[in-house]
């Protein structure tokens, strides 16, 4: 041992510690490449950050090649024990720890959010006083087309959720009634709705799900359509705003209803839908 | 729909979703410790940092802005910066404002904000964070005191290390930024699992009824952004939906989230003592709720739409 080490540890105690150490790291490191090649990474983090994962595994895979390195390069009396990562039972206390959430992510395996977390970020749409509104715009001499867009308001090549509710916030209802859309996303219940009535969502993620939030579109179904929560569909059909609730809020009457995979980028990222 | 219930499958999955983000953040910040332990010595910090402490704690709070990285990353690299000899007072004014005075969080904030008052609460965030960064960092020196922040195994050195040789340099920056990933990767763990638990659980709508008192709102909205454990990125946009809360109310939300949170608590435990983080986080905590609420109270409706 150097002169002036203050520790003083058994050489194998040590030895084992450093082992498991190594063996975390590798561990670590192919749970993130098998996250990453098996597409569940996606799930998880907005698609720009899909890329970090097989980076920090690579990363960790350098670590593990070093520590194996510098452990045989070593010179038989130099300090084993001494280093930032502390003593040897704190290492192992790190081990366990960090073998904890892949034991989690193995048993329960979760492909997505519940309809109860879903419903609870849910974004707020603000309400909307049509007749305010027109009268403002009467008053203020606007013209038809600042106001409803027209006799046709353009929508994207494939529109969103996300894109639909926005024009719905900014267009008179009556410029968008009777639209065909064709709309991509998940199936949620309507709670206390039946005969057909179910919703389709998107989550907007901006880096992880834990800052996502929900918007969706309410879709009138044949009244036997039998949906399943968290399944993925292509809704074509019309735009209505016969919502019971809020009529300013759109409804989608489908006139066709496919089921189809998930994408491969599951989440929208357009971030501040106000 | 409750406002809380605990579901297994969300826990994990909210949980992970924290853990793919962070990770590589961690392995970025233990790598660039490794190279500081490795390639910098001490005598070059002490020759390169300001002498005078007061200069040293103000210019701290905008190394972000030429070094930009995320509140996951950081705590390594202060943890070597530490053991370097910089100033304990200096390392925490850098750590709190890092993660909010840098290029990409005041752009994701400005284009979160567009049309809303991008400039004004950008601008609001960025002077918050650097006052509270800068009054914290002074406190430590002069209140705390330096050395009854850090933990002892920071306060003595290891033993001396020869700088390695160009060969094995790699070996050895990988090896000392294993050592750090391992117990901070661990105390990650921890606060990514606390934060998961909560996020996963309640509601963010819950705390709209006291959006309208001053007190409440901005309290509510402190209480968010410790439980969420957002990415300083991330909350700008989170912070934008909640058109209930008021801008000031939102603002406690974006400077605090960044400094204090529950995973950022767990991770601090690796460099400063329990009384030391209680006090930093309760400094934080109680220099953004007074701002923000005199500031709710004298300018209610700040406005500035369309800038």
């Amino acid at each position: 041992m150097p002169p002036d080490c203050h520790r003083d540890r058994p050489k194998t105690t040590a030895a084992l510690a450093e082992w498991l150490v190594i063996v975390t790291l590798l561990l670590l490191a192919a749970f993130l490449a098998f996250s990453y090649l098996s597409g569940r990474v996606a799930l998880y983090v907005a698609s720009s950050y899909v890329w970090m994962t097989p980076a920090t595994a690579i990363v960790l895979l350098g670590m593990a090649i070093a520590c194996v390195v510098a452990r045989f390069s070593r010179p038989v009396d130099a300090c084993h024990t001494c280093g930032d990562g502390g003593s040897w039972m704190r290492r192992l206390c790190c081990v366990a720890i960090l073998m904890v959430p892949m034991a989690f992510a193995l048993a329960v395996n979760p492909q997505g959010p519940s309809s109860e977390w879903r419903r609870r970020r849910q974004l707020a749409v603000p309400p909307r006083n049509l007749e305010f509104e027109r009268a403002v715009a009467w008053v203020l001499g606007e013209a038809r087309e600042e106001v409803d867009g027209g006799d046709d308001v353009k929508l994207p090549a494939q529109p969103t959720v996300l894109d639909i509710l926005t024009l719905a916030g900014r267009y008179d209802p009556v410029t968008l009634d009777g639209k065909f859309v064709e709309l991509i996303g998940q199936c949620d219940a309507v709670v206390g709705s039946q005969n057909g009535r179910f919703d389709v969502y998107r989550l907007i993620v901006t880096c992880c799900v834990a800052d996502a939030s929900a918007v969706s579109v309410e879709v009138q179904g044949p009244p036997d359509e039998k949906i399943e929560p968290g399944s993925w569909v292509r809704v074509a059909g019309r735009l209505r705003f016969d919502n019971s609730y809020d009529p300013t809020l759109p409804v989608l009457h489908a006139e066709i209803i496919t089921r189809i995979p998930a994408p491969s980028e599951p989440y929208l990222s357009t971030p501040n839908p106000q | 729909m409750t406002d809380f219930s605990f579901n297994l499958s969300d826990f994990v999955w909210v949980g992970w979703g924290l853990l793919y983000e962070a990770f590589p953040f961690v392995v970025v910040g233990a790598i660039l410790s490794g190279l500081l332990e490795c390639c910098v010595s001490s005598e070059t910090v002490a020759r390169l940092f300001p002498k005078n402490r007061v200069l040293g704690i103000a210019l701290s709070a905008c190394i972000g802005l030429l070094f930009p990285m995320c509140e996951c990353g950081i705590v390594p690299i202060v943890r070597r910066l530490v053991l370097k000899g910089v100033p304990v007072s200096c390392a925490v004014t850098y750590l709190l404002a890092s993660p909010i005075i840098n290029p990409l969080v005041i752009l994701s904030t400005w284009v979160a904000f567009r049309g809303k008052g991008a400039l004004v609460i950008t601008g609001l965030r960025v002077g918050l964070a650097y006052v509270v960064a800068v009054v914290v960092g002074l406190a430590v020196w002069k209140l705390l005191g330096e050395k009854n922040a850090l933990r002892a195994e920071l306060k003595k050195s290891s033993h001396n290390r020869q700088r390695p040789s160009w060969g094995l340099m790699p070996v050895e920056v990988f090896v000392h930024a294993s050592q750090d990933f391992l117990v901070i990767g661990a105390t990650l763990v921890v606060g990514a699992a606390a934060a998961a638990l909560i996020n996963s659980s309640i509601s963010p709508a819950a705390m709209e009824p006291f959006a309208s008192n001053p007190f409440a709102a901005v309290a509510g909205m402190s209480v968010l952004a410790v439980v969420l454990n957002l990415c300083s990125e991330a909350d700008a946009f989170v912070a934008a939906s909640f058109v209930a809360f008021p801008m000031f109310a939102k603002l406690a939300f974006l400077v605090l989230g960044p400094m204090v949170d529950l995973k950022l608590i767990a991770m601090y435990t690796t460099v400063f003592r329990p009384k030391a983080i209680f006090v930093i986080t309760g400094w934080v905590t109680l220099l953004i709720f007074v701002f923000c609420v005199t500031g709710f109270v004298w300018m209610p409706t700040v406005p500035a739409p369309g800038i």
